[in-house]
Formats: C-alpha cells, sequence, structure tokens
C-alpha cells in the first residue's frame, strides 16, 4: 500500500516535469499569484497597524472608557461616575500601557482673519509626549508641557486659515457644560504637521487643566478615558473584560473601531480590495494553471488507456492528477508567500511615496494621515491563509482532469493511432 | 432651497443685532474726555435702556446685493427681538436672543429652532460680521486697556480718537479697535478694527446724523471689511424710540410664536 | 492430465458497433476456447475483428451479446471495476505502440503491475530481475523508454506484461512496429517464455513470420471464424494491411 502510493506520488511528481516549460510556466502564475497579495497584505497590514496604533495613541487610546451616551452626542456635560477609580485600577493592570485622560471640547475657533470648526483635546502633556506621535510632528514652536494654561498646539493647515503663528491668539468658542456659550482666548504654542488634512485643518490640544475650567469641569472628570494597551491585538478581548468587570452603569468601554468607525470603514474596504486584487489573480491563475492541466491530461491519454488496461485502477490514476497538482501547489504557494514577503522585507524602510509618485497629505484614512514610510507587518496566519487560499483554487483544476480520465473509453483511445 | 434660504435670513437677522448693538454701543454722552467713562457710558447707556425701531439692511456683496426692512425691540443688554417686515416672502421670520441664546422663528414652518453655538460663533456666509459679536456680554472697559491717542482736528472735524488694546488674556480676536468720536457729543465716526498684527482689518463708518425721538444721532451706519474690496454691510435707520415700557415677557419665546 | 485447463471460453459472441441505421457487426458469433499454455495467433484481413475479439476477452470491452467466459467467470456480470482487477492479476497485455510509462525506467514499468499487486520489494526484483535475464535486457533497467530501440521497447512491455504470472496474455499487432528481424526475436522469446512458464498467448497479427510460431491459427473474416487453412495461396489474403 505504502509502496503504492510513493509509486503514484512519484509518477505524479515525473509527470509534472515531462513538459519543463509548461509547468515553469504555471508555476510561475501560481508564484505570482500568491506573491503579490502577499506582498500587498504585508505592506497593507504594517500600514495599517502603524495607522491604528498611531491614531489610537493619537485619539482615544485603542480602548476607550466614556459616558453611554457620548457616543450619541459628544456633550461636555456627559461624564463618567467614579472616572479616577477605574483610570487607577486601569493604571494596575497589566495589560495597560497607559491611561489618557482626556477633555474634548467641539467648537469654533476665530481670529480677525476667520473662523474655523475645532476639536479641542485637553490631555496631560507629559504622558502624551511618551505615547503620541504628535509632540514630534511639531514643526514650530514646541509642545504643550504642564500647566501650559492658555498655550496650545495647533495644526499647520488651521494656522494658516486663521492667520496665526507662534505666539499669536485665537478665540475659541463652545459650551460649557451647562450649555452656555464660553469664549475663551487661546495662544499657539506650537504648530505641528501631520499631513493629515482632518487633524492638521481642525485639531488643538490643550492642557487638561484648562480644557476643564472651559467646559466647566470639576479637577476628576474627563469627557473620555483612553487606555493605551500593550498588545493592540487583544484588544477586543481585553474590552469585554473590562466592560464586564470595571465598567460603571453609565459608562461604557469601546474599541477604536467604534471611536472611529470611519479608519475601521476604510481599512474594511481596502482590505475588501485587496482580497478583490486575490480573486482577480486567482482567475489568471487559473486560466494559465487549466491550459497546462489541461493539456498534460489530453496529451497522456493514450498513457491512460493502457494503464487502465492492464489493471490500474481508474481512482488510482485519479489520484496521481490529484497529487500533480498538490505538488504543483506545495512547490509554488509556499514559494509565492516567500516571493511576497520578500519583496516586501526588500522595500522596508522606502517611502511610499517616492514609489507611488503623489504628495503625502494625500494618503489618508478616515481623515487621518499615513506614514508613508513603509513598515510591512508579516502576519503568519494572514500570509498563510493567501498561500492556502490559493493552494486549494488550484486543486480544483484537477476536477476537470478527474473527470475526463473517467470518462476515458480504453479501447477507443488504444484504437485510435 | 428654504432651508439655505432660511439659513441666510437668520444670519441677516444675527448680522443686523451686531449692528444694532455696535450701534448702540457707539453713542457716548460723556461730560469730560475721560476714555473710560466716554467707554463706559456708553455701555451703561446701552444697558439700562429699552428701544423700538425699523431699520433697513443691505448687503453688498461682489455676486448679489439685498436689502431687508426689519423691526426690532430691545431691553439691556441681553433681550432682543428682530421681525422681518420686508420683502414679503419673508415676512414674519423672527429672531430672539435672551443672553447667550438665539433662536429662529419660521412662519412658513412654524417652527422655533434654537441656533447652535457653532453657528452663533461662525462668520456670516462670507460677509462682513462675525455673529460672535451679537452675545458678546463684554464691555469694552473690561476687555480692553484704552487711552486717548487723538484729539483736536481730523478732516475738518473735531474729534477724540481713543485707542483700545485687549487685555493678555480678554477673548477677543482684534489686536487694537480704535474708537473715532466728535469731541463735543462724543457721537462715533469710525470704529476701526485691526488684527494682531495690527493690520486694518475692518472699519465701522457713521454717517447722517438725525435727530431722532429727541437724540441726535448717526441714522446710518455701515460695515467695510478690508479683504472684501467692494463689500459692505449698511444699517439706515428709518424710526427710533428709547425707553418705551417693555415687559421682559415680550422676549419669550411664545412672543416669539406670534 | 490430458485435459487442459479452459482459460477462455467464447459461445455465440457477437459485437455490433454503433446504433440505429449503422451498425458495424464486428463480430458475428464467435466460438472459441483457449486453453491453458495455448500460443494461438489470430489472422485476418483489416477490420475482420481481431482487435475487437481481443478487447472482449481481455475484458475491455463487452460483448453485444453472447456468452464469454474467462476463467470460470462470466464477464458479462462482472462490474468494470471487477474486470479491471481481474486485469490486473490475470491479464497481460502487449500493444503496438509499447505504451511504456515514459518518465519510469525500463525496470520501473516492469515493476508497475506488481506495485499495483501490493507485492512486497524484494519479489518485485527478484521477479522483474528473472524476466529481464530471460529476455536479454540486463544493463537496460535503469534505461528510460526513450533511450531504448522499439524492440527493446516492446520487450519492456512484454516484461510488463509476463511478471506478474498472468493466465493469459493478449499481444495486439505487437510485431507491426518493429523490423523483421525483431519481430523474430520477439516471437522466440515468447514462444521461450510459453515453454519455461506455461503463459498461455493469444496474438492477433498480420505478419505471416508469426503463423510459424502459431501453435494454433484462429482465422477471422467479416467477424466470424473460419475453416479456412492457412497456405500458402492464401496467406496474402490474411496478411496485406
Ligand atoms: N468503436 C467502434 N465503433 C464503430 N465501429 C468499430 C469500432 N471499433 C471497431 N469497429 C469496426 O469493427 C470492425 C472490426 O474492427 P477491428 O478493429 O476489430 O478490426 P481488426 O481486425 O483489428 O482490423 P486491423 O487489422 O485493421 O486492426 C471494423 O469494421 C471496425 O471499423
Ligand atoms: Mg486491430
Amino acid at each position: 500500500m505504502k509502496s503504492k502510493l510513493l509509486m503514484i506520488i512519484k509518477i505524479g511528481w515525473l509527470s509534472i516535469w515531462r513538459n519543463k516549460r509548461r509547468t515553469l510556466i504555471s508555476l510561475f502564475s501560481i508564484l505570482i499569484g500568491t506573491g503579490i497579495p502577499t506582498f500587498f497584505v504585508c505592506i497593507a497590514w504594517g500600514f495599517y497597524a502603524g495607522l491604528v496604533d498611531d491614531v489610537a495613541r493619537l485619539m482615544a487610546g485603542h480602548v476607550t472608557y466614556e459616558h453611554v451616551n457620548y457616543r450619541n452626542s459628544p456633550s461636555n456635560d456627559l461624564w463618567v461616575d467614579d472616572i479616577q477609580v477605574i483610570n487607577k485600577s486601569l493604571n494596575n493592570n497589566d495589560e495597560v500601557l497607559l491611561t489618557k485622560q482626556i477633555v474634548n471640547l467641539q467648537g469654533v475657533a476665530h481670529t480677525a482673519k476667520g473662523s474655523v470648526g475645532i476639536s479641542l483635546m485637553g490631555i496631560e502633556p507629559s504622558k502624551e509626549i511618551t505615547i503620541s506621535y504628535l509632540p514630534e510632528s511639531i514643526v514650530e514652536g514646541e509642545y504643550l508641557s504642564e500647566g501650559d494654561g492658555r498655550w496650545v498646539i495647533v495644526g499647520s493647515k488651521l494656522a494658516e486659515s486663521l492667520n496665526v503663528n507662534v505666539g499669536k491668539k485665537f478665540v475659541f468658542t463652545t459650551n460649557d457644560i451647562k450649555g452656555e456659550l464660553i469664549e475663551e482666548l487661546f495662544r499657539v504654542k506650537g504648530i505641528f504637521k501631520t499631513g493629515s488634512k482632518e487633524i492638521d485643518g481642525h485639531f488643538v490640544q490643550s492642557d487638561i487643566d484648562i480644557a476643564r475650567m472651559v467646559a466647566g469641569l470639576s479637577s476628576n472628570d474627563v469627557s473620555q478615558l483612553g487606555i493605551i494597551v500593550k498588545n493592540p491585538d487583544t484588544h477586543e478581548r481585553f474590552l469585554q473584560e473590562m466592560q464586564k468587570t470595571l465598567a460603571k452603569k453609565n459608562g461604557v468601554f469601546l474599541s477604536w473601531q467604534q471611536i472611529m468607525p470611519d479608519v475601521a470603514t476604510t481599512i474594511r474596504m481596502d482590505r475588501t480590495a485587496i482580497s478583490s486584487i486575490m480573486v482577480l489573480l486567482v482567475v489568471i491563475v487559473l486560466f494559465t494553471m487549466f491550459s497546462t492541466i489541461l493539456m498534460s491530461t489530453l496529451e497522456r491519454r493514450r498513457e491512460f488507456a493502457s494503464l487502465l488496461a492492464i489493471g490500474t485502477q481508474p481512482i488510482e490514476l485519479k489520484l496521481q492528477i490529484f497529487i500533480e497538482t498538490i505538488l504543483f501547489g506545495l512547490i509554488a504557494c509556499p514559494l509565492g508567500s516567500l516571493l511576497g514577503v520578500g519583496i516586501a522585507k526588500w522595500t522596508e524602510g522606502y517611502d511610499m511615496m517616492d514609489v507611488v509618485g503623489g504628495k503625502a497629505e494625500d494618503m489618508t484614512v478616515g481623515g487621518f494621515g499615513m506614514d508613508t514610510i513603509i513598515t510591512p507587518l508579516f502576519s503568519i496566519p494572514l500570509i498563510l491563509q493567501i498561500s492556502i487560499f490559493f493552494f486549494l483554487a488550484v486543486q480544483l483544476l484537477s476536477i476537470l482532469p478527474i473527470y475526463l480520465i473517467s470518462r476515458i473509453s480504453i479501447t477507443d483511445v488504444l484504437r485510435s493511432t | 432651497m428654504l432651508d439655505q434660504f432660511s439659513t441666510m435670513m437668520r444670519l441677516t437677522i444675527i448680522a443686523t443685532c451686531v449692528l444694532f448693538k455696535v450701534f448702540l454701543s457707539s453713542f457716548a454722552f460723556a461730560s469730560n474726555l475721560n476714555p473710560e467713562k466716554i467707554l463706559d457710558s456708553v455701555d451703561d447707556l446701552y444697558r439700562s435702556n429699552t428701544s423700538y425701531g425699523t431699520l433697513t439692511l443691505s448687503v453688498t456683496t461682489t455676486n448679489w446685493q439685498r436689502t431687508l426692512t426689519l423691526e426690532q425691540w430691545s431691553k439691556g443688554d441681553d433681550r432682543h427681538l428682530i421681525r422681518v417686515l420686508k420683502p414679503k416672502k419673508e415676512k414674519g421670520l423672527t429672531t430672539l436672543r435672551v443672553d447667550n441664546n438665539v433662536w429662529n422663528y419660521m412662519p412658513k414652518v412654524k417652527r422655533v429652532v434654537k441656533i447652535p453655538s457653532s453657528m452663533m460663533a461662525s462668520s456670516w456666509m462670507g460677509s462682513h460680521f462675525t455673529n460672535d459679536d451679537l452675545v458678546k456680554q463684554s464691555r469694552m472697559v473690561k476687555d480692553y486697556t484704552f487711552s486717548i491717542t487723538y484729539e483736536g482736528e481730523r478732516e475738518e472735524k473735531n474729534i477724540v480718537e481713543i485707542s483700545c488694546y485687549p487685555k493678555k488674556d480678554a477673548a477677543v480676536v482684534w489686536g487694537k479697535v480704535e474708537v473715532i468720536v466728535y469731541r463735543d457729543d462724543f457721537i462715533p465716526l469710525h470704529i476701526i478694527y485691526y488684527d494682531e498684527d495690527l493690520q486694518l482689518s475692518r472699519t465701522l463708518n457713521f454717517t447722517n446724523i438725525q435727530m431722532m425721538s429727541g437724540k441726535m444721532m448717526p441714522t446710518q451706519m455701515s460695515m467695510i471689511p478690508v479683504d472684501e474690496p467692494g463689500e459692505s454691510t449698511a444699517i439706515q435707520w428709518k424710526k427710533i424710540q428709547f425707553d418705551l415700557p417693555i415687559n421682559d415677557d415680550f422676549f419669550s419665546l411664545r412672543n416669539l410664536q406670534q | 492430465m490430458n485435459t487442459k485447463k479452459e482459460i477462455v471460453s467464447l459461445r455465440n459472441v457477437i459485437k455490433n458497433y454503433g446504433h440505429g441505421k449503422v451498425i458495424t457487426k464486428a463480430l458475428q458469433g464467435i466460438e472459441l476456447n483457449i486453453l491453458e499454455g495455448d500460443f494461438s495467433v489470430m489472422m485476418g484481413p483489416s477490420g475482420s475483428g481481431k482487435s475487437t475479439l481481443l478487447n472482449i476477452i481481455g475484458g475491455l470491452d463487452k460483448a453485444t451479446s453472447g456468452e464469454v467466459n474467462f476463467n470460470g467467470k462470466d464477464f458479462n456480470t462482472l462490474s468494470n471495476k471487477a474486470l479491471s482487477i481481474i486485469r490486473r492479476n490475470h491479464i497481460g497485455f502487449v500493444f503496438q505502440n509499447y505504451n511504456l510509462l515514459p518518465v519510469l525506467t525500463a525496470y520501473e514499468n516492469a515493476e508497475y503491475v506488481l506495485m499495483l499487486q501490493e507485492i512486497p520489494i524484494s519479489q518485485r526484483k527478484e521477479k522483474v530481475m528473472h524476466f529481464f535475464q530471460e529476455m536479454g535486457l540486463e544493463g537496460l533497467e535503469h534505461r528510460f523508454p526513450r533511450e531504448l530501440s522499439g524492440g527493446q521497447q516492446q520487450r519492456v512491455a512484454i516484461a510488463r506484461a509476463v511478471v506478474s504470472d498472468p493466465l493469459l496474455v493478449l499481444a495486439d499487432e505487437i510485431t507491426a512496429n518493429v523490423d523483421s528481424e525483431t519481430a523474430q526475436s520477439l516471437l522466440e522469446l515468447m514462444e521461450t517464455l510459453n515453454k519455461n512458464n506455461k503463459t498461455t498467448f493469444l496474438f492477433s497479427t498480420h505478419d505471416p513470420a508469426v503463423i510459424k510460431f502459431a501453435k494454433k491459427v484462429i482465422v477471422l473474416k467479416d467477424g466470424k471464424i473460419t475453416n479456412e487453412q492457412i497456405s500458402s495461396e492464401n496467406i496474402e489474403k490474411y496478411t496485406k494491411r
């Protein structure tokens, strides 16, 4: 039994190489088919992982704790009970890297030159420096430090539309927690540039104390508690646990996907795009492979007929064909994955903008700018998924020759010369 | 379409309030040349009085020109009611301000809408006012430091020029405001706004001084922005009465819908 | 002792090809017995039904009617799978174009059927080498078919057919593609196999040279076995292609 199987495998293997050129073309097509999506996925996932982490750190963390109604109407009078107690126990949690206390204020910034709707985020500068990329994005002036009061940092686009420089002032209009209209003066301490239209054009950061003061919040209250976890991959599970153990009646833990649905949707859409590329490539691969396998079956009809005549069971021949496609897949798919990974590795560190051209500002996901330096992410399950997907697709091709063999008429084939 | 229109209307009315307030606050009946007294008396005069009047509001932009006839009531610094009389299409459109809150009543749909803070603070569709001025409670004296920077003849008029500089933390967008009044009666001539870099930003001109309700006052006022040449917004008072008895109740949501 | 075992017996075998109006009557009532140790040659003009008959005896094709009995089994009642197993275990085939597997060496080609039969490696080697020696194929074990002459390939094909000790070897025009000298040596080889191993052979051929090896000559004409004797006068008729 074993030696028979080995023989069948051997015949299958040798049969593959009977027409080397044809086989190489087919192998090449699988190689490319597997390699391209693998490459894309490594690059794109690298971007997304970087993006998500950056954005989570910049905004409200991988997981956010906020008032249950805050999502529907982010108004300043929605804060959560006992936030400092929760904050403390989160900071004692091993999975948590840091928590961000955040006070958000929506309003309008204006100067003599004009007015722009902005979102002001009050944070703790000393923490922010360790987690967010914003401090490094300062192009003029300085980043915030504790007790900065009315000194805030603004985006380069906002600075342009308000016509302000470092040291200049603007008036911020918003509502406090009682719904009263509030006007406050702020001064520009620093100007940042992230490459994102949204962030650079409508985002302002201040020390949390002044934001609390403007909002009329007490020194313990926050709009959101942003949680930066050590391992972003497991944030969903972490969220569930926290919701069960920590959440107060009027508070809820949310994931970054819920906080920033735009980013999540764009990433999902991009994943769909990559899936469509994969489907397209599969079609191309299958076309190339199809003719190879069909030809190699048809040209061996006489051989098959004589094998059947001398007592080979049809199932044994089918197995042989099946093994041929399996071997095809086994050679090409892993090599394809390696190829994709290799190219991705090779492009590591290059600026994508140098390759595709265009402006970094145009590369935004859900309004957030992307770091255009290529830093591929090699997710083994994903790479395997692609490889296995192509492997299985190739296996589909053995259906046709197997069908043809089952229809072979030994006498007819043997008679024809 | 209706929406866009009503937004425009709303903004027009807000702008009117702005102008009206600036107008009123520009009256200065002071007995000497103490600048604080001049400015303060403007605020105080305005604060304790009621007024009723009709006026036209003309907005000129490079693309269009329109004129509205309005009817307005005010009490103190924080109560305003404005109603459109003409044109017919917009007749009945009413705006009520109490403190920091502004509501609009749209007769066509019989609905009252509260204007959100973001709208309150944004500028008027590329126009020449910021709505912000309307609800601003601040007194010049509180937000600015000031001094008389000129006294005497200018353009054949005997004037006083007061330069106001915003205090360090005052929520004021300007870098400097110059108030120029007639030396004799403190009737305003110009209010000139400069940005933080002391570049001219906009000018408010007062003209056509007439006797109204027993007071001499400029009956016409126009705002000229520097950024948009050829554009302006002008108010022309047709009639004004002061110190009529008006109940606080008059400035209520209930009255708004009548 | 004197009654030899009957391997094949055909009774009134009829084979029609096609259906409807155009029917080819390939075989029209064949009566035939093949006994153990026979070395029979089937002759007949082209189209007389030789290949058809061999295919039916070999279980590759089914008779339209009549009885086909192989080693006591009625072929008409057997499934394709059962027929395939009978072929694997009891019938050897040799074809005109050798039909060796090009990817396997001479040795592996011969070993193929033994592998299918799941015979242990030591026995396989013994058997293959035995026949290779007997057939003068020593030293060619590791050559691929394309590296062998036609005659050598046909000898490997014969080795493949006989290596599993079949009850019957069917050979359809196996000398047609080789020159007469080679044909001669192939036939001598099979004659020896017939003598030494008691392997039963059934040939079809056009080749008059084959006849002198035959222990029994079967003459087919228009799908019937005739009693006509082959002689120098009529041999032309059976050998022209
Ligand atoms: N599949 C088929 N369909 C229709 N007719 C067929 C088929 N196979 C054989 N025949 C016909 O049956 C008859 C017998 O054919 P067969 O191949 O047995 O002849 P043969 O004696 O082997 O001839 P040759 O010496 O040329 O090989 C011929 O008339 C042939 O045309
Ligand atoms: Mg034939």
